[in-house]
């Protein structure tokens, strides 16, 4: 008799929860008991979906509402690696930057991004520059802080062991310091990404004209909640497909994961 | 924590008991409590509020929460949250396009000059707005004006840019320049001439064109069934808060300029550019009409929301005869007779 007797692979049992939840879905917007604005039957929302992939949604077509959230969350989430990874790196190598640098990030770290983005609006505009800099400073501090703390989580033998071999402290960072970082630094990047596209809907809050973020707003306010539904079914599906994705590099970039 | 729990309600059921009846009070049944949801629009709601008048003559506790826009009325009221609450024309068409468990009740005040499309002085007529970057806050009733406007000159979606944007940013986004135009109301609208903008069109010249937008007042289904007298009773004071402007304006508006949190020349300032309308005067044919002969506020929220399926807005809107339904002039008549 095989161990696994009576007991289901775990795609299976996924596609099982999945039919459970789309029939208990179905059964609680059919049963005629909730209003269509609470809940849409799956149905009517799969009609939105297509209806939203034939004719946009206010003049956008889907793909651009999605491409223009996309394109915020990529240009931001690179800005945040291009600026997190080299601050984190000093800060984690540097007591005295870190002293600098720590108290900024940790006051605004835990500040709610729209407590402070109608400052950006007034500063940047209400173009994708104020949009992008929201979601930028969102993802910034889990790179910095990741980064950091790798960097100084670096095992002191290693170090040494490539000091007294005649190492450079360039090479010491080249060979030893930035490897054995790239793991965590991996995860502050994974974070970070996680932070900016839940802070997506908050950016394309002012002045939208594109987005899903945007679109699931718009919709709310005249009670399209197929739309709604619509929309926050892809921003799942995409950010599923990112972090994927984010994972897809990191086994690329560091294969040593988990082995030093 | 429990024994104080339990003096507290024992407190406030003896204090409750001991309190007199109020003189114009309802003698039928009344809710635990009554949750009004009311916006910073200069109208006779915030004198009444101001002056207390729910509190006195209803006898029960009221709720009072501020809102920003009607989607959030409207979501409110669909949760079940907000007995009573103030809406655009356009959020009470969506609303009762949409089927949301709400009759409305009263016209809060016909909107005039105090919504406008403000724009750069270098645009002297619509057809100059081709090409152009204007904001409204969708889904208000400065955003259907604006869309009117344009459809009436034919200028399509795709010739200009519309940007939604809430009022306190429209400001900002004038300032830096990077609009052309906003249609908005007050306050917001007077900072715009302020800072150099020039009214193009308002909702009064939209009026006049077929196009009226209004403010109105809706009331959750579970209140206008179970406690019809207090619905009554809350039109009344509202028309009360009329009269008293007209009569004393001085005292009116001082009321209204404390709770709006302006000058009392400000007020007056934002007062004027909306119609305010009494119990009886509400029931002309031009808005409710008397029960059984629909007035033409109803017309006005089914073409509200016809253009709004014209638009792609919402996907569609129900018959004639659902927002005659849904326009219920019952209260306001019992509650101009009653005021007689």
């Amino acid at each position: 008799m095989s161990p696994s007797r009576g007991r289901l692979p775990a795609p299976i049992l996924t596609l099982i929860t999945l039919v459970v939840l789309l029939l208990t879905w179905q059964l609680i917007a059919a049963s005629g008991r909730v209003p269509a604005y609470f809940v849409p039957t799956p149905v009517r929302t799969w009609l939105a979906f297509t209806d939203l992939v034939a004719r946009g949604y206010r003049g956008h077509s889907l793909l651009e509402h999605l491409g223009a959230s996309l394109l915020r969350v990529l240009v931001a989430f690179l800005g945040s690696a291009l600026i997190g990874i080299p601050l984190g790196l000093g800060i984690g190598a540097s007591r005295r930057l870190a002293a600098m640098i720590n108290p900024l990030i940790e006051f605004y770290r835990p500040l709610p991004p729209l407590a402070y983005y109608t400052l950006l609006v007034i500063w940047l505009g209400i173009g994708d520059a104020s949009k992008i800099a929201l979601l930028l400073l969102a993802g910034l501090p889990p790179v910095v802080i990741a980064t950091a703390s790798a960097v100084r989580g670096v095992r002191s033998d290693y170090v040494h062991g490539a000091r007294s071999l005649g190492a450079t402290r360039a090479q010491v960072f080249r060979h030893v310091i930035l490897p054995a970082s790239l793991p965590e630094i991996f995860t502050g990047l994974r974070v970070s990404i996680g932070f900016t596209y839940t802070t997506l809907v908050a950016a394309e809050m002012v002045a939208g004209v594109n987005g899903v973020g945007w679109m699931v707003l718009d919709a709310s306010k005249f009670l399209q909640s197929d739309v709604i539904f619509v929309g926050i079914i892809l921003m799942g599906v995409t950010g599923l497909g990112l972090d994927a994705a984010m994972r897809l590099i990191e086994s690329w970039a560091v294969p040593w994961r988990g082995k030093v | 924590m429990r024994m104080i729990r339990l003096s507290v309600l024992l407190l406030s059921v003896s204090i409750v008991a001991c309190s007199q009846p109020p003189a114009t009070g309802i003698a039928s049944a009344r809710p635990a409590r009554l949750r009004i949801g009311f916006q910073a629009i200069p109208n006779a709601e915030l004198i009444a509020k101001q002056l207390g008048w729910q509190e006195q003559t209803l006898g029960v506790p009221i709720e009072w929460r501020q809102f920003e826009n009607g989607r959030d009325v409207n979501t409110a009221i669909a949760a079940g949250s907000l007995d009573l609450g103030l809406v655009g024309s356009s959020g009470g068409a969506t609303g009762l396009a949409q089927g949301l468990p709400y009759s409305v009740i009263a016209i809060h005040d016909v909107i005039g000059e105090s919504e406008a499309l403000a724009v750069r002085p270098a645009i002297h007529g619509v057809a100059d707005l081709r090409g152009k970057k204007l904001a409204a806050p969708f889904g208000a009733t400065t955003h259907y004006s604006l869309l009117q406007l344009l459809e009436a000159n034919r200028i399509e979606a795709k010739d200009v840019t519309l940007i939604d944007l809430a009022p306190s940013d429209i400001l900002a986004a004038w300032i830096r320049g990077d609009i052309d135009g906003a249609y908005v109301w007050q306050p917001t609208l007077q900072r715009l001439y302020d800072a150099g903008a020039t009214r193009l069109t308002s909702s009064a010249d939209m009026a006049q064109r077929g196009v009226a937008t209004f403010d109105i007042a809706v009331a959750s289904r579970e209140l206008t069934t179970k406690y019809p007298d207090v619905v009554v009773a809350y039109l009344r004071n509202l028309s009360r808060a009329v009269t008293l402007y007209r009569d004393d304006q001085p005292k009116a508006l001082d009321a209204l300029a404390k709770e709006l949190g302006v000058s009392v020349a400000q007020a007056r300032m934002q007062a004027t550019g909306l119609i305010w309308l009494t119990a009886e005067e509400q029931l002309a044919p031009a808005y409710f009409g008397q029960p059984g002969q629909p007035g033409a506020l109803a017309d006005a929220l089914k073409k509200t929301a016809d253009f709004l399926v014209a638009q792609h807005v919402i996907r569609a809107a129900p018959e004639l005869a659902t927002f005659q339904r849904g326009a219920d002039a019952t209260f306001l008549q019992r509650a101009g007779n009653a005021s007689r």
